[in-house]
């Protein structure tokens, strides 16, 4: 497995072309991603499903000005957060928040580190996006409990013994990616 | 615990519970989200003409909202208000400057692609309501199409 995607770059090049298959790729690819973002913006299920729609409208308005087709998505990760912010602004200017219909989830920790721990997810998400989708797949197997080494094998169509190493290496890619986006931030 | 898990530092586990609440999220997108993003790619590669935004937003009297853009000579604005919940009326209007000629045609077109034209109503007005959003108007002119972008009502 290599590191770069360049499978993406492909998809991305064929669906500016008009290749419908190429563009229902890419929407399996990133949709989850997106959604999710939405999500962790704080946003309902029916608002981040509105917001995954604008992003995608403006990825197929935009798909020709990517300077980079392998970050595709970092672009859809910055994009929708940008979206949150637009419609969570619009939203202040003409609806008043009422305290008394907010739900509010309470994991435990206090304001502060919520907001902090939201912010990171978020930068994760970021980091995330620049994987391969095979190293994506893999992690997010990691963190599924019940999955077998022998379902994932079968799933993916790797061999048993690569999938330790191979996720390991993963991991090491995702945390490269969060420096790396710490570092431009900084 | 899987075998992996004997050589993660804390670092690593901290960053792995991060992705498992990512993932939840993610598998939390209904179906109905990705048909719809893989509907549009009818938008793929539509080239028309952008007008820009000139101006921030402009508060209005009232709650209302008001946004303004130009393509050229070609001016297009958009005065919103609230009308009911989650509702928002459009005012719209479009012209051109140096032919000073009024747009043919203006429509209001919502993310998931659904076009509806706003015509004149007996006093030229061009008022229609929407529901809460994002929306842009596309208005149609002797010399072709121009559309804004998407703004929030």
């Amino acid at each position: 497995m290599t590191e770069t995607d360049d499978d993406v770059t492909t998809l991305v090049l064929a669906a500016r072309e008009g290749d419908e298959a190429a563009w229902g790729a890419l929407v399996d690819r990133y949709a989850r991603l997106v959604y999710a973002v939405a999500l962790r913006c704080r946003l309902s299920s029916t608002d981040a499903a509105d917001v995954s729609q604008t992003v995608w409208l403006r990825l197929a308005e935009n798909l020709g000005r990517l300077h980079d087709p392998a970050r595709v998505g970092a672009w859809l990760v910055t994009t929708t957060k940008r979206e949150c912010l637009a419609l969570i602004r619009a939203r202040a200017r003409y609806e008043p928040v009422d305290v008394t219909e907010m739900q509010i989830v309470d994991t435990g920790a206090g304001p502060v580190d919520q907001v902090t721990r939201q912010e990171t997810i978020l930068e994760v998400a970021g980091a995330f996006a620049l994987l391969t989708e095979r190293c994506r797949e893999l992690l997010r197997r990691l963190v599924v409990e019940s999955e077998s080494y022998q379902q994932i094998s079968a799933d993916l169509q790797m061999p048993i013994g690569s999938i330790g190493p191979t996720r390991i290496r993963c991991l090491a890619t995702l945390k490269r990616h969060l420096e790396e986006a710490v570092d431009v931030t900084r | 615990m899987s075998p992996d898990d004997l050589v993660l530092g804390e670092g690593d586990r901290q960053l792995l519970a991060l992705l498992a609440e990512l993932t939840r999220d993610e598998d939390a997108m209904p179906q109905t989200v990705a048909d719809a993003a893989k509907a549009l790619h009818d938008w793929v590669g539509v080239d028309a003409r952008l007008a820009e935004l000139t101006e921030d937003a402009v508060l209005t009297r009232g709650d209302g909202t008001s946004y303004s853009f130009a393509f050229g000579p070609l001016r297009l604005r958009a005065e919103v208000e609230p009308a009911g919940y989650r509702r928002r009326r459009l005012v719209l209007v479009a012209h051109d400057e140096e032919a000073a000629a009024a747009a043919e045609e203006i429509s209001v077109q919502f993310p998931d692609g659904q076009t509806v034209q706003v015509p004149p109503d007996r006093f030229g007005e061009r008022i229609t309501q929407v529901p809460a959003g994002s929306v842009r108007m596309i208005a149609v002119f002797v010399s072709g199409a121009v559309m804004t972008p998407w703004f929030a009502v």
